[in-house]
């Protein structure tokens, strides 16, 4: 009797760990299938000439809204998925200057639940592009990607 | 689940003939061409990740690939913009077209199907797109709005809130002029003692956001609650279009080969907000070197082209339980004038009793009336109970 009982016991304990495990390894996964912070520099020279942005939103069916921000001077706020490429200004004035970007990203697609926000600049040293991403684990969950771009001149 | 068939008449029903839904495309033309299940098809989301799946079918790059479908998009693998939600309400073909398009390719090797044959290698190519759809419904778009109103809202408190605070962050600014001192020194942002500073500024920025998200709980449950609630339903006018060709390796040699396959669908109709849908197709279908029987019974090998154009009826009334459709589909055969055209046409009604019950019946005549003795008459009544939790 005594030992029907533990077993008993021990069955659906057992069964709960290997549940956790798996639950623990799935949350772990989305925890590190992620990338929603940047800090970085990015070259420019002594030219007038300009220095562009774009931003594109992604998965498809994906849903989001960016707010720019240079030197804490809004630039762009409310702005509907993807951005098309446009200046920020010249070279030589970006010099010193700090760009910060936010978007909020919400999972609205029905085949993922990747979302994604990549930034390209373009007109300083070199052509630059920084991917932020994040799987979210329930369907309509949301991210929220912040990056700085400092523009330093050499 | 339990499935229980009342029949209409005493004799049985191969109810697999009486198929709805006949007229709908394939997903993946390509792969469906060869048979492909819908599991085994891969989707790759950018281009490393298209290169990851070809390195698996084709074993690290060794051998040529055996058993291998993919669908492509494009436009998302090349990461062009207007691809989110903001722009699903958009009727501009150039919108409508990038959002749909989609490659779809797969190749197949010997296997034991008895379709294919095992000393040949088959290859497909299909595509598809939107051509003309109808406007996203009010509720969707009230939906994503609200959205856009949240996400606008957090995204610009954030990113201010977190500007201010990074000012006056000591730590945050000491990194911040080593690193300036290190590009001075290095010229070059992708230097590995730069880089390391930037991480570090990357986590201190990370913790700063974290506690200043902590002040939006509220905001971040409510669009997650907004985003979850998000569906797709379109009215208005649609025009889609399939198609696909598959070409066959005889003895796997590419010196010789013959088109297997292939077959066109142009799909189009509409959807009306009382829960009335339209929609008619144009299928045609190849399918070379195919042994048949003609009217007279004669056995006969060579090339059957078919032509299929159909409409079908559909009645659901807004979250209503009971649903009516209709589908008709008038059969020719191009290629050979022995076999005369048929039709076929089913009535369909369905019933949601809830509690996973749900009551259809169907009546019409199928193609070759072969399905009843008596006639071409198709009719049955079907009971079906879902075992589980109630929906």
């Amino acid at each position: 009797m005594s030992k029907s009982t533990k077993k008993t016991i021990k069955k659906p304990s057992a069964k709960k760990s290997k549940k956790t495990s798996k639950a623990k390894a799935k949350k772990i996964d989305a925890r590190y299938d992620l990338k929603t912070t940047l800090d970085t520099a990015y070259l420019t020279n002594n030219s007038d000439s300009a220095v562009t942005l774009e931003i594109i939103l992604g998965a498809p069916g994906q849903t989001g809204s960016t707010d720019i921000l240079l030197d804490n001077v809004n630039i762009r706020s409310g702005e509907k998925g993807s951005l098309p490429e446009f200046a920020l200004g010249t070279n030589k004035k970006l010099h010193g200057h700090t760009m910060q970007i936010t978007t909020v990203a919400s999972d609205t697609a029905k085949d993922t639940n990747y979302l994604e926000s990549i930034i390209r600049i373009r007109g300083g040293i070199r052509f630059a592009e920084y991917v932020l991403y994040k799987t979210v684990e329930k369907n309509g969950g949301s991210a929220i990607f912040v990056s700085r771009i400092e523009f330093f001149k050499i | 689940m339990l499935f229980l068939v009342i029949i209409a008449r005493s004799q049985t029903i191969d109810t697999t003939k009486i198929k709805l839904d006949l007229l709908r495309a394939p997903s993946s033309p390509g792969a469906n061409l060869l048979g492909f299940a819908v599991s085994d098809i891969e989707k790759p989301s950018d281009v490393s990740d298209f290169m990851l799946t070809l390195q698996s079918a084709t074993n690290s790059n060794s051998l040529f690939p055996t058993h291998y479908a993919v669908d492509l998009a494009p436009f998302w693998i090349l990461r062009a913009k207007g691809l989110t939600s903001d722009k699903f309400n958009s009727i501009k073909f150039s919108d409508v077209f990038r959002q749909s398009f989609v490659i779809s390719l797969a190749i197949r090797n010997a296997d034991s199907s008895k379709d294919f044959n095992a000393s040949n290698l088959y290859q497909s190519f299909g595509t598809k797109f939107s051509i003309i759809r109808g406007r996203l419904s009010d509720k969707a778009v009230a939906i994503l709005e609200s959205i856009h109103e949240i996400q606008a809202e957090i995204a610009s408190g954030v990113n201010l809130a977190i500007a201010r605070k990074l000012e006056s962050d000591s730590i945050y600014q000491s990194l911040r002029l080593a690193r300036q001192k290190k590009l001075v020194e290095t010229a070059n942002p992708d230097h590995p003692d730069v880089l390391a500073i930037s991480t570090k500024m990357e986590r201190r920025l990370e913790k700063i956001k974290t506690n200043i998200l902590n002040n939006y709980t509220e905001d971040l449950s409510k669009l997650d609650k907004q985003a979850a609630s998000f569906k797709i339903e379109r009215f208005g006018f649609f025009v889609d279009f399939a198609g696909g060709i598959s070409l066959e390796y005889i003895n796997r040699s590419f010196n010789n080969s013959r088109v297997y396959n292939g077959g066109a669908w142009l799909t189009f109709g509409a959807n009306y907000k009382n829960g009335l849908s339209v929609m008619g197709i144009g299928r045609w279908l190849q399918n070379p070197n195919k042994v048949f029987a003609d009217d007279n019974g004669v056995l006969a090998n060579e090339d059957v082209s078919t032509f299929d154009a159909g409409a079908r009826l559909i009645y659901t009334p807004h979250e209503g339980r009971f649903s009516i459709s209709s589908e008709a589909l008038y059969r020719s055969v191009l290629t050979r004038n022995t076999i005369d055209p048929s039709w076929r046409w089913v009535i369909n009604a369905e019933y949601d009793l809830g509690f996973n019950q749900r009551l259809t019946f169907f009546f019409g005549r199928s193609f070759d009336g072969a399905t009843t003795k008596d006639g071409n008459v198709i009719a049955a009544l079907n009971f079906l109970k879902g075992l589980g939790n109630h929906r």
